[in-house]
């Protein structure tokens, strides 16, 4: 009974230190240069009124296409329409910053999740993300 | 700021190994990695994994031959039905299971620390992202 009691005990600490460590990381990471950047571009992108509307009316557009592809709908040249309207937005100066910014920290985010995948064998990825939900 | 004349990523790499340590000191992440020991290494769970892979392998060829036995239907599914019940093998699920748990909850302080999902961003391994 006593033995369990430590032996709870001493895992309730132990799972503390790992969390502890997880703040830690995240603090690292929030400390970077890429998680300032990523922060900056956010900002400026949030900012510009004009890319923020576009992009909003692209992602609309985007999902009617797809509703209506469901139902068998959606033509190839309103496919096209919608792709020709991504390679506009995607020069927009705030929006291309900050989708770099975005992919930049991805790959930092897949390099810590990978390490952990690697080292403890089960996917981080995977384990932390939604069913089905990495799109 | 960074304070260390480099970018941080030194920093998040060894803050990301002390984290792993971490881990691993954890009695769910220790669970796990003596449940995929034997897992790996029992020589009746690798027979019964061995079956359904070769039942398997048969009954592609079969199906590509066009010549699939109804028998072979049955036979696959009571391999499987082996491989799931081995007690080794519920215990090797079960440890995954609960490592994936702890994660989602480190994973968790760390959202809420930096405001993004570093799981869901990172996206499972080999994903199509």
């Amino acid at each position: 009974m006593l033995m369990n009691q430590r032996a709870a005990a001493d895992t309730s600490e132990v799972n503390e230190m790992a969390l502890r460590a997880a703040r830690t990381l995240a603090r690292a990471i929030g400390d970077s240069e890429i998680f300032s950047r990523f922060e900056a571009a956010q900002d400026a992108f949030q900012a510009d009124e004009t890319a923020r509307n576009r992009l909003r009316a692209y992602q609309a557009r985007q999902q009617e296409l797809r509703v209506s592809a469901m139902w068998g709908g959606a033509g190839p040249e309103e496919q096209l329409a919608l792709e020709r309207e991504w390679q506009e937005l995607s020069r927009l100066p705030t929006l291309q910053a900050s989708l770099q910014a975005q992919e930049a920290l991805r790959e930092l985010f897949r390099d810590v999740a990978g390490r952990i995948t690697r080292e403890i064998g089960v996917d981080y990825g995977a384990a932390c993300s939604p069913a089905g939900g990495c799109c | 700021m960074d304070t260390s004349g480099n970018d941080g990523r030194a920093r998040v790499r060894q803050c990301a190994d002390e984290f792993i340590a971490a881990l691993r000191a954890t009695s769910v992440v220790q669970r796990f990695a003596d449940a995929q020991r034997r897992f790996d290494t029992d020589p009746e769970v690798q027979a019964v994994l061995e079956t359904l892979q070769r039942r398997a392998d048969g009954f592609q060829r079969a199906q590509q031959a066009g010549d699939v036995r109804p028998a072979q239907v049955r036979e696959i599914r009571d391999a499987q039905t082996r491989v799931q019940a081995h007690p080794l093998v519920r215990e090797f699920v079960e440890a995954r299971e609960a490592v994936g748990v702890f994660l989602q909850e480190t994973n968790l302080v760390i959202s809420e620390v930096l405001g993004v999902d570093l799981g869901q961003t990172a996206g499972p391994a080999g994903g199509a992202c």
